[in-house]
């Protein structure tokens, strides 16, 4: 539904920060002033055309008249019909998937008794990375920002997030498009991202890193590369990637060196090299064949693994990979342990699960299941107003996260969201400790699968937890 | 200024960690080194960011120089995949062949193999220069984003794949050219240029040069 009411003032602005073009202002048939007219075909109903009305005229509501023909289906026909190009979009998976919300934490009674949240400490620090590397990834909490790099967002964006993680005592990674000066001199734990297209990586980019985070792909858009389209790639982003200006930057699919676990043990050896032994190295994979790439990775010498599932987000990805290509965050988190349990390096190399986590319960699951860190990006945007409306593709985005166009970044104010990151880092951990503690836990990390109990059958498989109600 | 400072380091003695180690620490003061016994070892001066003159007595392995900032580096040998992966700047001369992927990532700096070259030399390339004494592989210049790679002896087939930027200039035959590359005639000046870079490493001249470049530039 899309109502303009009476209070309509003929400004315009609706029009100018629509970021799809779905509004024109059009003379009306009679005398007046211009009237906003809408195509119902190119609106994604974001929401930014009611919250820049100054005069609340503008009412917004998505309907859905039919299940098998929905309002998007419909829209995403049409635009494949009139344009003949695949449809590509932000942020992540919008069908319905199984996640960490078809589990449910067994809490503590008389059998073990639950530890008082309001007057007992929980631990929640944790070390990701000791097995080579002289100096792991020290965290407060288990939960840093993830990769999202400067390019798919804002320079605002960027460092909001690092100043957030920083007050949290956590990481931010920089994700695929080197290093954003401000975003290292603002972090205190900078994870910094090796990928296919090696954009911005120098020696000072990854001997700078707290972490190295080597990307074999994202759950996103599993099996295709990063993707950041030339309208977005400005003169800034040019420079930090080394890259020409305006040009599409899309990653190959694959390291063009790595194609094989033999390849897979160079990289990593080269890497250490080059940072003398001292940070660990991440080996990120979009979660697909997670226990043939977690044992690959882990032989192949990584101090950790990252398990990025199915619900991962993206910056712009074709909408046929995002909703169709990967494994669930819940059934991943499972694979990855039992894997490393399978060949026995399960207390030598760390776990750590990204996807679709949009709650500290989200996290004490995942912790259950074997994860030792989660990482969180599209819940971090959140904070910095974002409302997942999918358009951080097209660099309009009218709350200055995904956007380079001045106007609109001033959107943004770094400092409160900031703090508004930190709070959200603050709050997971605190849900989080909470579920422990009612669990009977005193640490985060002793949160373990039998304290898991599965609503539906389909969790219950893929997890590997039983169903409610039921005995081991 | 003339360098004096010297010091050779054998690898057969630390291994490339131990070199490296070496090669990276304040207290090596040098400005020409010498590795002796390099045995083909891999990843030797990864991440090396110095202002030193670096001579290699025989062949390495994989990736040297990687990621390399400042060292001007003579191999007098061959070397294997990668080497000038990812160079910032510097330069890399091997007197001999190198095996897949020279100049891999390459930001700046020079990586020159007199001899011939495996596949996909210079791919992913963002800036700088290659110069192929002889012939290169299959994939010349793959995904490259920017910089120039001179070929002065034949090109295998697919040069130029899927390449969003940059220049590959081939004496000899190119067998055939990747999807989204095109062929262009290099001009006189340019010519000139080119040859001029050419000499500075001491190799033959070419008479002309089949010049590479994205379809759509």
């Amino acid at each position: 539904m899309y109502e303009i009411d009476s209070k309509c003032i003929s400004c315009g602005k609706c029009e100018t920060t629509c970021p799809v073009d779905a509004i024109t202002m059009v003379e009306p048939a009679s005398a007046g002033d211009p009237e906003p007219k809408i195509d119902m075909n190119a609106c994604t109903y974001c929401g930014a055309c009611a919250k820049n009305c100054p005069v609340d005229a503008i009412t917004i509501e998505k309907s859905t008249p039919s299940n098998t023909w929905p309002e998007d289906e419909i829209a995403e026909i049409a635009e494949k019909a009139e344009t003949g190009s695949v449809r590509v979009r932000g942020t992540s998976a919008r069908r319905e998937l199984p996640d960490f919300d078809d589990l449910t934490v067994r809490n503590a009674q008389v059998s073990r008794p639950p530890i008082d949240h309001y007057r007992e400490p929980c631990e929640t620090k944790v070390n990701l990375g000791s097995r080579h590397a002289e100096k792991p990834l020290e965290l407060e909490i288990p939960i840093y920002i993830g990769a999202m790099s400067f390019g798919a967002l804002s320079k605002s964006a960027k460092e909001a997030l690092a100043r957030g993680a920083k007050e949290a005592g956590s990481a931010v990674d920089t994700g695929e498009g080197g290093m954003l000066p401000e975003e290292r001199e603002i972090s205190d734990k900078l994870v910094v991202q090796y990928a296919s297209g090696r954009f911005g990586v120098s020696a000072e980019y990854l001997q700078s890193a707290d972490a190295i985070e080597l990307k074999i792909g994202q759950g996103a858009k599993a099996g295709q590369g990063g993707m950041l389209m030339g309208d977005k790639v400005s003169q800034e982003i040019s420079e930090v990637r080394g890259t020409p200006e305006n040009t599409d930057l899309i990653s190959p699919a694959r390291h063009m060196d790595i194609v094989g676990p033999e390849d897979l043990k160079m990289k990593i050896r080269q890497l250490r090299e080059i940072v003398d032994w001292e940070v660990p190295i991440i080996v990120k994979f979009a979660a697909g064949r997670v226990e043939e790439d977690v044992k690959i990775a882990a032989k192949a010498g990584a101090d950790a693994v990252l398990v990025d599932g199915m619900q991962g987000g993206t910056g712009a990805a074709p909408n046929p990979t995002l909703e169709n290509a990967g494994i669930p965050t819940l059934a991943a988190t499972s694979a990855a342990h039992a894997a490393l349990v399978d060949i026995g390096l399960r207390e030598e190399v760390d776990l750590i699960i990204s996807g679709g986590i949009t709650s500290g319960s989200d996290i004490a699951k995942a912790l259950a299941l074997g994860a030792d860190a989660v990482s969180i990006s599209t819940a971090a945007l959140v904070a910095l107003g974002c409302q997942v409306c999918g358009l951080c593709n097209t660099g309009r985005c009218p709350y200055g996260i995904t956007t380079h166009i001045p106007e609109l970044e001033e959107n943004l104010d770094v400092q409160k969201r900031g703090h508004s990151v930190e709070n959200l880092l603050d709050v997971f951990t605190e849900e989080a400790a909470m579920l422990a503690m009612l669990a009977g836990k005193t640490s985060l990390f002793s949160l373990e699968r039998q304290d898991l109990r599965a609503l539906t059958k389909e969790a219950s498989e893929m997890a590997g937890v039983p169903l409610a109600g039921s005995s081991e | 200024m003339q360098k004096t400072n010297r010091e050779s380091l054998d690898v057969k003695k630390l291994g490339s960690r131990g070199a490296n180690d070496r090669l990276k620490s304040p207290e090596l003061t040098a400005e020409t080194v010498e590795l002796t016994n390099p045995g083909s070892s891999h990843f030797l001066a990864a991440g090396l960011r110095k202002e030193l003159d670096l001579t290699i007595k025989g062949s390495t392995g994989y990736y040297l120089g990687t990621c390399m900032d400042g060292p001007n580096i003579t191999v007098e040998g061959n070397a294997g995949w990668y080497p000038g992966d990812n160079l910032t700047s510097g330069s890399i001369r091997i007197e001999g062949s190198a095996g897949d992927g020279a100049g891999q990532g390459l930001y700046g700096g020079k990586v020159v193999v007199t001899g011939n070259c495996g596949s996909r030399t210079g791919q992913l390339m963002k800036n700088g220069t290659v110069i192929v004494g002889g012939d290169s592989g299959f994939m010349t210049g793959l995904y490259a984003f920017g910089g120039r790679i001179i070929v002065l002896g034949d090109a295998g087939e697919k040069a130029g794949e899927s390449v969003l930027g940059g220049t590959i200039y081939v004496q000899g035959a190119v067998a055939s050219l990747g999807q989204g590359a095109t062929i262009k005639e290099t001009g006189t000046e340019e010519l000139e240029q080119l040859n001029n870079l050419v000499r500075e490493q001491k190799l033959e001249p070419a008479d002309s040069f089949k010049k590479i470049i994205p379809a759509d530039r």
